[in-house]
């Protein structure tokens, strides 16, 4: 029956994909996830989807392989057709056959003890003679650069490596499409660009229909051929990467971020040419044509800001010539020397596995150094009981919505007061301090569970806060959230650092850090190599670039113009950009 | 801890049919409750270790499996030391005159030596289990299980909880950090605010973990995967046994039937020393 749907009629080629009228709601749930979507998509095409969380990018993913509805539930209405399989009608697990697929976090996704191991398991299900396999395995390896390391236990990988070896797992498949949902939220920006360079390799060189949900603008603009923007469950817009994400209003009216270049071209042309802005740039090499048109606008731009640290504070956090070697003998910090002061705003970049998370640990004290010192508020780190400690530095992980314990939002803030034993007045008013600070008085006695994800981030801020610590540390805490999350909890480290709050925050966001961290130190390879004014950082060219690190596309495009990279001026957000625009030397179109 | 359960690099023993281990499996966790004989624990503890050097395993990862238990078998040497019922010579008496405990008996020998016995009896098995998944990929202990009648599924769910470990692990260690770090020093509470502050760990553990499987079972299925053992193998070993595999076999079965006749019939290995 299916072989007969698959064979076409006449000499067109059937599209791959096709969604008629689907509509979906999960188990319990009133809304729609997905709403009225039509869709096709051809062979070969590299489709990238873009849209704020709970926008349906996931299940709309996930429709593709059959999951939704056949492993969720729920109400499902009209047809999606795969490769001429019925999604409904056809078995998952057959449909795996067609699709390959990769998730967000490879933790959960690698089920092997071995790289190979892992490659072989769906061709293993699919009963695949093993000759046949073992060429297929290898072949994959190859494709996505792991060749060599068959034997070895993926928890000994990288985060990039995991996720081309969950890429390799689908592409042995020899499928029809690869379908990958948030595959880089995880990732540093090396891993990402890894990924995405792989993509590209695999669409274009052999033809792989691909389609990637993720909130990465900038690299799905430089590879896709066609990018959907989904919103409360519809299809926005359909169309070319600049006619989607070089719609700078429209993405933004959506939650969802414009590449950086975009959103600078776009608030440039605002000052210059108000009305109905053109679709703007979406990738740097389009950038200096795109801006041509305003001419030598930016040539007489006046100087703007000064990069200058505020001096005063005494030290908070110092680390004096601080070494640690793991038992296993990595030696994840080579003599790092850094002093964090009171009341600054500090961002910590690097890549992954450059010793940000060791250093974070020294400062917490669930580290202890090899060699050096490590100091909180002046005093040797190692003196601090545990409860004094957490009166001093609130920590604020990556999961810290998740670590959530009590029936109550004010329970929660109080719980740590409660085993503390502190004085019933004291306990009161830290919390009714910490609710206000978090605005979640009027949500003191709802269960954390019925949270938002983001009312529950705040809650874990506000426990966290409700010690007193004057020191704030927040553990890559933009890592997996969309636009709006991301700068929510920037907004709230710039309001507790406007109530005097040292906030040290750690990120490979660096587009995010504009207007808020005044300070910025990258690490690389168990040492600090950078660390200054924001502005000195962003612009420090290839001493970033060696830390693996990329700027803003608004840095990148402005340190390419002399009269915009000269001292004084160097925009590091597309506001500051636009603010640099002179209006007397007019538009020259 | 994630690192004592990745696997050591392929040698030879970890070449040999996953049934040649069960079989060792046998041996350690059933003659250790046949013999109450010190010398026999002790060479068949030794033939654990010496095994485990053979494949290749690191002293520091030996050591680690040793020091995780070491508190408790250094606690049963002294209470059995100290209260044994088979305790006869004592190891030294408190001398006369002392309030309370003038001429009591500190540790017998026998009780010591008992002590050393069940030490033995922990370790032993420890060290073989350890030994046996180290060196044996996830994929041949589902086909070993499967090849013994063993249900596919409850196989395969074998193994995975095996992959999971590590993870709930981190998981509950992420946990422990956070209420650490929120001030919660559980250390230094009193039994009752330690259950208290224990039992709110279960929450997010539990939904974490459920959140995991779930996830985990999505990219089961996305990758074909349905439980039936109708599959083919990258890796697909010998379906049937060398001609040293079933001499192993066969010596370890001879052995293992050889020690409960001797000590059912001649109580061979019953006495202590």
């Amino acid at each position: 029956m299916l072989a007969d749907a698959v064979e076409p009629k006449d000499e067109r080629p059937l599209p791959l994909v096709t969604f008629e009228q689907v509509g979906y709601a999960y188990a319990g749930a009133v809304r729609k996830a997905l709403d009225g979507i039509d869709l096709t998509i051809a062979r070969g095409e590299f489709v990238g989807i873009v849209g704020a969380t709970g926008a349906g990018k996931s299940t709309l993913c996930l429709t593709l392989n059959g999951i939704v509805p056949q492993f969720f539930g729920g109400s499902f209405f009209g047809t999606v057709t795969v490769a001429g399989c019925d999604t409904l009608e056809t078995a998952t697990s057959r449909l795996a056959a067609t699709i390959g697929m990769v998730f967000e976090d490879p933790e959960t996704q690698i089920t092997a003890t071995t790289v190979e191991g892992e490659v072989a398991f769906a061709l293993e299900n699919l009963r695949v003679p093993t000759e046949a396999m073992q060429v297929r395995v290898a072949e994959a390896l190859r494709a996505v650069g792991l060749a060599g390391l068959e034997r070895k236990h993926p928890a000994r990988l990288s985060g990039g490596q995991k996720q081309r070896l969950a890429i390799a797992a689908a592409l042995a498949l020899s499928p029809d499409l690869i379908v990958l949902d948030e595959p880089t939220s995880q990732l540093d920006p090396i891993g990402t660009s890894e990924v995405f360079a792989l993509l590209s390799h695999l669409n274009r060189e052999r033809g792989i229909t691909i389609i990637v949900a993720s909130h990465a603008s900038e690299e799905l603009a430089a590879v896709s051929s066609r990018i959907l923007l989904l919103s409360g469950g519809r299809v926005v817009r359909d169309g070319s990467p600049q006619e989607v994400l070089g719609d700078v209003a429209l993405l933004q009216r959506h939650d969802v971020r414009p590449p950086d270049i975009a959103q600078a071209f776009a608030a440039v042309a605002a000052r210059l040419q108000p009305g109905t802005p053109p679709l703007a740039p979406v990738t740097l090499a389009e950038a200096p044509l795109a801006f041509a048109r305003f001419g030598l606008a930016f040539a007489a731009a006046e100087n703007r800001q000064q990069a200058a640290l505020p001096s005063g504070g005494a030290p908070v956090l110092e680390a004096v010539d601080v070494s640690h070697v793991y038992p296993d003998g990595t030696a994840a910090l080579r003599g790092v020397d850094l002093s964090i002061r009171r009341g600054e705003f500090v961002a910590l970049g690097g890549r992954n596995g450059c010793g940000k998370s060791t250093l974070i640990r020294h400062f917490l004290h669930l580290l202890t150094p090899s060699a050096g010192l490590v100091r909180v508020d002046g005093a040797d780190v190692a003196g601090f009981r545990i409860s004094d400690l957490a009166c001093r530095i609130g920590y604020v992980s990556q999961n810290a919505h998740q670590q959530l314990f009590c029936d109550s939002v004010r329970e929660e803030v109080a719980f740590a007061l409660k085993l503390m034993k502190r004085p019933k007045g004291e306990v009161d008013a830290a919390v009714d301090y910490a609710l206000d600070a978090m605005r979640l008085v009027d949500l003191a006695d709802r269960h954390p569970a019925s949270l938002s994800r983001g009312d529950r981030l705040r809650l874990a801020i506000a426990a966290t806060l409700a010690p007193g610590p004057d020191i704030l540390i927040f553990d890559e805490p933009t890592t997996g959230q969309d636009w709006a999350g991301a700068l929510a909890i920037l907004d709230i480290c710039r309001s507790l650092n406007a109530r005097g709050k040292t906030v040290l925050l750690v990120t490979h966001h660096l587009y995010l850090l504009a207007g808020y961290a005044e300070r910025l130190v990258v690490m690389a390879q168990g040492r600090v190599v950078l660390d200054g004014p924001l502005v000195d950082v962003l612009y420090a060219g290839p001493a970033l670039e060696a830390a693996s690190l990329a700027p803003p596309q608004t840095v990148s495009f402005a340190a390419g113009i002399s009269s915009l990279a000269a001292a004084g001026r160097r925009p590091l957000s597309p506001a500051s950009l636009a603010a640099l625009v002179d209006f007397q030397s007019g538009v020259a179109l | 801890m994630t690192e004592t359960l990745v696997q050591l690099p392929a040698g030879r023993f970890a070449s040999i049919d996953f049934r040649v281990k069960l079989v060792l499996l046998l041996l350690a966790s059933t003659l250790i409750f046949v013999w109450n004989n010190l010398v026999a624990q002790g060479l068949l503890l030794a033939f654990v270790v010496g095994l485990m050097l053979a494949a290749g395993t690191p002293l520091s990862t030996l050591w680690r499996l040793v020091r995780i238990t070491l508190p408790a078998l250094v606690l049963i040497v002294v209470i059995q030391g100290l209260w044994s019922p088979f305790g006869v010579h004592p190891v030294f008496t408190l001398p006369t005159g002392l309030p309370f405990l003038s001429g009591a008996h500190v540790f017998t020998v026998e009780g010591l030596l008992f002590g050393l016995v069940v030490s033995c009896r922990i370790l032993a098995p420890l060290l073989a289990f350890q030994l046996v998944f180290m060196t044996t990929e996830t994929n041949d202990i589902v086909l070993g299980l499967t090849r013994l009648r063993v249900p596919y599924r409850v196989a395969l769910l074998f193994s995975t909880t095996f992959r999971f470990v590590p993870l709930l692990l981190e998981e509950f260690q992420a946990i422990k950090n956070a209420q650490r770090l929120r001030g919660i020093d559980l250390d230094s509470f009193g039994m009752a605010r330690k259950l208290l502050a224990m039992g709110r760990m279960l929450v997010p553990l539990i939904t974490g973990c459920l959140a995991k499987a779930q996830s985990m079972e999505i990219a089961l299925q996305a990758r074909g995967f349905t439980g039936s053992p109708d599959r083919t193998q990258l890796h697909p070993g010998r379906e049937k046994l060398t001609l040293t595999e079933r001499l192993m076999i066969s010596l370890g079965l001879v052995f293992w039937i050889g020690a409960i006749t001797a000590r059912i019939t001649l109580g061979t290995g019953g006495s202590v020393l």
